[in-house]
């Protein structure tokens, strides 16, 4: 049977020999893109097999370093598995882009982001801290190298911004995890299920700092702006897509059940961190001169709005906020993929040049108008439904919670709107009068339209998503829903 | 009658197999001049073959002390002889094809071979003559390596070592001296006894413990005392760099902790807030100064000066633990550090200059393998997952959170997030594509031994960070052998 160990292999070993063998550009990304829908085409097996009463499915469990209690202890649950989809899914989307889209490409790109999926895959199924934090640290180094190598003219200061906030946190964990491990009664064991409740404060501090960065969740976000604007659109989906997702899924997955005691005492803090970024987020991206700058901040809003989700530690808050990273990821990367090719035809990404792009451009417009609704949360959409999901659960833990954050989807409407008028509509900028961008064709659109279609199936039939997924939500936020006063 | 103290030959094979390797060298160098290149290399690659061989054969018999309880070979002393032995060889053919070793290339596999005698000696050690005598032979031979480069550069470095070096050992016998006046014994077993019966207050015992501290921290380079390392590293021949930092490490690091806990284990309360400070500072002082580099020699330079600092962290948590984990931090280094400077060496070789940030801009594009090499060792440098480098970094620090040291543990992780910083520079450097490096000549001749390094390397650095498990066997077997007390 296949497992999820297969599918790591598939993309570790795949983007390894795509970004070290000196491929041609065309035959790497090709041979890339074919390793992500090997991977993606296991992940669709998964979903059709998924049990969900059967806990953790899919799953390896070998002595890994059994001198140190390490294990490769990974496999899926609901949770996890919905994870894995959007990963895959945006990966090869991404890869695709990359592919058609971009000349200035190296084979090395499309290794490197397959590389990156492997690791996130590993974050999304260990079972184990170690296997947890050998995918957590090291998903930074294709995405690093991604950015140092062929980001935007200020590359720099973005590695410098991400090294100095996303390493630090991470490494910080490491010592979290290592306390964890080899203070555990039975000798050293990495393993989750051993570790559970036995964390003192601060180490429960050092992993949240690391998901908070990763997530990001206000005010440890600084790095997002530069690393979201200086990467290449493709980089820039993964990043927000998923990437960013590794942070919000660890806080559900792994802060929430191993440390149930701490995070039941200090939920009102990251609730109260998560109606904050949602407002501030949302209100920042209203004022962002381009594009990038607003999918950005509403990407940090969207985050902020799951960890709120994650930290009502009640079963609605749990299924809302998974639903919520996957519509998001869908969101954030078509948005990234849309923007980036824009402004590489049009030469900028600023709205004061851009404008109008809607006429004689069909496809884009239809595109671009399907996904701004779904950013938009319109009543019927996938994101209107995991909104719904979080907000009764707010409404559920106090009506002012509820009522706040309702404040703050409104909000979001209201950028979405903007942004959606400022590309599609008003008064022809001068770059696309001058530089007559074509339609969005061939490459660019298959790379987009599976994610639209993502978008426009769990808009069709959520049930599919949440019925997967509520039992496992249920089961992590458990221990620390019965803390709870 | 003299009493002539009883040796085991069979433990000491090893060491005697080494020295008369190096003298067949010498000899081979003496006789057939320029022509000893091949010759001298490959009896140098056989020598250190059988070393390495016969330290295998002896792994797992019982501690043997030997004459006269100067020397003890224990599995710590069989673990160096193979790691010195395996630095040794990589070294050897690194410089293979470097154009020095046309006319002088038996005299340079002669004196790596008599470094490597005098490192495994002094890992062997037992008293502090013995410690001595090692040091200096070793030392001697990398003096002399250190210049064999005979342009300005690597003249300069060796003498500025030779000096520096030797104020080093001169503070080191004083110490020794000191202790001897205390104690009445070399011997480390015997020091350690009167230390524990004795007065550990008394001016002479803590100003030898003192003295004999800064002299074998001067050797593996930490602050304060790390003066000479740049400089040193940045003039010798590169092969040589690479086989300072990882070879001279190994045999320093053990000889300190071997004298720290078999001699000098009543003195924890002077040596261990000395250490304290020192491993801090140098962990953020080191990876600080490296920042500002554009010399890649001098940048690793500078990393290695961090990265002792952070081998110190070991030695003061003490115990199996500790050893062990500093074993294997030393063994995890070693292939990083040479293919590193194996990657500089082919740059050189190269652009026919130095390599700095500006010569290997987009030279990773040109040269494949050895760019992509290069990344991996500058990540494992900064203890990335999944190469050795973090397993490394995760072994020592694991049994510092265990021990109480977890502020220590911090200051570590707060120092490799400072390397980031310059060896993203150097990845983002080497594969600058805002400008082709333009520097590819027609390929230099005899790049295939230090290709076959770097390839080395890059298997070890990748095989031994995903599956470390025998690794951290044998660091915990070898471990167990140092007498120790916490």
């Amino acid at each position: 049977m296949i497992t999820i160990s297969w599918l790591i292999g598939v993309a570790a070993i795949v983007g390894l020999l795509v970004t070290v063998l000196p491929f041609s550009r065309r035959a790497g990304g090709y041979l890339a893109l074919l390793g992500s829908l090997a991977v993606l085409g296991g992940v669709i097996g998964f979903i059709y097999r998924f049990e969900p009463s059967a806990g953790y499915q899919f799953g390896d469990d070998v002595a890994w370093i059994p001198q140190l209690g390490i294990r490769w202890d990974v496999a899926v649950d609901g949770v996890s598995l919905a994870m894995i989809a959007v990963t895959a899914l945006v990966t090869a989307c991404a890869i695709g882009y990359g592919l058609w889209a971009g000349r200035d490409r190296n084979h090395a790109t499309y290794g490197l982001l397959l590389l990156t999926e492997a690791f996130l895959l590993l974050v999304f199924s260990a079972r184990d801290l170690f296997a947890f934090y050998v995918g957590f640290e090291g998903m930074l180094i294709p995405l690093l190298i991604l950015l140092a190598i062929w980001g935007g003219a200020e590359r720099r200061q973005a590695v410098v911004q991400v090294v100095a906030y996303t390493a630090l946190g991470t490494l910080l964990m490491l010592v979290g995890i290592l306390y964890l491990g080899l203070t555990a009664p039975d000798g050293p064991s990495f393993a989750m299920a051993d570790a559970v409740g036995r964390g003192p404060d601060w180490v429960f501090w050092v992993f949240a700092l690391a998901f908070a960065i990763k997530s990001p969740l206000f005010p440890l976000h600084g790095w997002v702006m530069p690393a979201y604007r200086q990467s290449s659109p493709e980089v820039a989906a993964v990043l927000s897509g998923i990437a960013s997702k590794a942070g919000g899924y660890a806080f559900l997955a792994v802060l929430v059940p191993l440390f149930p005691e701490q995070a039941s005492r200090f939920a009102w803090l990251f609730i109260a961190l998560g109606l904050v970024g949602f407002m501030w987020g949302a209100l920042l991206a209203f004022r962002q001169p381009d594009s990038r700058g607003v999918i950005a901040y509403s990407s940090i809003a969207q985050m902020s709005f799951v960890v709120l989700g994650v930290f009502l530690l009640s079963d609605l808050g749990a299924t809302g906020a998974t639903f919520q990273m996957v519509n998001h990821a869908l969101i954030s990367a078509a948005l990234f993929l849309l923007a980036g090719w824009a402004e590489t035809k049009a030469g900028s990404g600023a709205f004061a040049h851009l404008g109008g792009l809607a006429r004689n451009r069909p496809i884009l417009a239809t595109v671009v108008l399907i996904v701004g609704m779904a950013a938009l949360a319109v009543p019927g959409s996938s994101l209107f439904a995991s909104e719904f999901l979080i907000l009764l659960g707010a409404f559920a833990e106090a009506w002012w919670l509820g009522a706040i954050a309702a404040v703050g989807i409104v909000l979001a409407a209201m950028y979405m709107l903007r942004w959606i008028s400022a590309v599609l509509h008003e008064r022809e900028g001068d770059l696309v009068g001058s530089l007559r961008p074509p339609d969005l064709r061939s490459g660019a659109l298959v790379a987009i339209v599976p994610l639209v279609l993502a978008l426009v199936l769990l808009s069709v039939a959520p049930a599919q998503l949440t019925e997967r997924i509520d039992r496992s939500a249920q089961a992590l936020v458990a221990a620390a829903e019965e803390v709870a006063p | 009658m003299i009493e002539y103290p009883s040796i085991d030959w069979w433990a000491i094979s090893p060491d005697i197999a080494m020295g008369i390797g190096a003298a067949v060298v010498l000899m081979i160098a003496a006789f057939l001049k320029g022509r000893g290149r091949a010759i001298g290399t490959a009896v140098g690659l056989i020598t250190l073959g059988v070393v390495a061989g016969l330290a295998i054969a002896q792994w797992g018999d019982d501690p043997v002390s030997t004459i006269a309880d100067s020397m003890q070979v224990d599995q710590v002393t069989q673990a160096v002889r193979v790691l010195v032995s395996a630095c040794a060889a990589l070294t050897l053919l690194v410089a293979f094809g470097w154009s020095r070793m046309r006319d002088s290339g038996a005299e340079f596999a002669a004196l790596i071979l008599f470094a490597a005698t005098g490192m495994n000696l002094i890992a062997a050690s037992a008293s502090f003559m013995t410690l001595f005598v090692a040091l200096e032979l070793f030392s001697i031979a990398l003096y002399a390596l250190s210049g064999i480069g005979r342009d300005r550069a690597s003249l300069e470095s060796g003498f500025k070592y030779l000096v520096l070096g030797t104020v080093g050992s001169i503070i080191l016998v004083y110490g020794i001296a000191f202790l001897y006046g205390a104690t009445g014994s070399f011997q480390f077993g015997e020091v350690a006894t009167a230390l524990a019966e004795g007065d550990t207050g008394a001016p002479l015992v803590i100003l030898g413990t003192g003295l004999l501290l800064v002299g074998l921290l001067f050797k593996i380079g930490v602050m304060p005392f790390h003066m000479w390392v740049p400089d040193v590293y940045e003039g010798a021949p590169t092969a040589v760099t690479g086989f300072m930092a990882a070879a001279t490490k190994i045999a320093a690091f053990v000889v300190l902790a071997r004298v720290l806990l078999e001699a000098l284990p009543a003195m924890r309360d002077t040596w261990e807030p000395v250490l304290i400070a020192v491993a801090v500072v140098t962990m953020v002082m080191g990876n600080v100064a490296a920042l500002v580099q554009t010399n890649l020699k001098r940048m690793l330079a500078y990393a290695s000066i961090g990265a002792a600092g952070f081998g110190l962290i070991p030695l003061i948590v003490g115990g199996p633990d500790g050893v062990s984990s500093l074993l294997f931090y030393l063994a995890a280094y070693a292939p990083v550090t040479i293919g590193a400077f194996a990657v500089v060496a082919l740059h050189e070789r190269d652009v026919r200059g130095i390599a700095t940030l500006e010569s290997i801009r987009a030279w990773g594009f040109d040269r494949g393998l050895a760019g992509a090499a290069m990344v991996l060792f500058l990540l494992a440098l900064a203890g990335f997952p999944p190469t050795v480098g973090f397993m490394g970094k995760f072994v020592v620090l694991g049994p510092a959170v265990e021990n109480g040291w977890t502020w220590l543990a911090v200051v570590g992780v707060l120092a490799s997030v400072i390397s980031l910083g310059y060896l993203l520079r150097v990845i983002a450097a080497l594969y600058d594509r805002s400008q082709r490096s333009g520097v590819l000549l027609p390929a230099a001749p005899g790049l295939g031994s230090t290709n076959l390094v770097i390839a080395i390397c890059l298997v070890l650095v990748l095989v031994a960070g995903v599956l470390p498990g025998t690794g951290i066997d044998w660091a915990n077997e070898a471990a167990r052998a140092i007498a120790m007390t916490r």
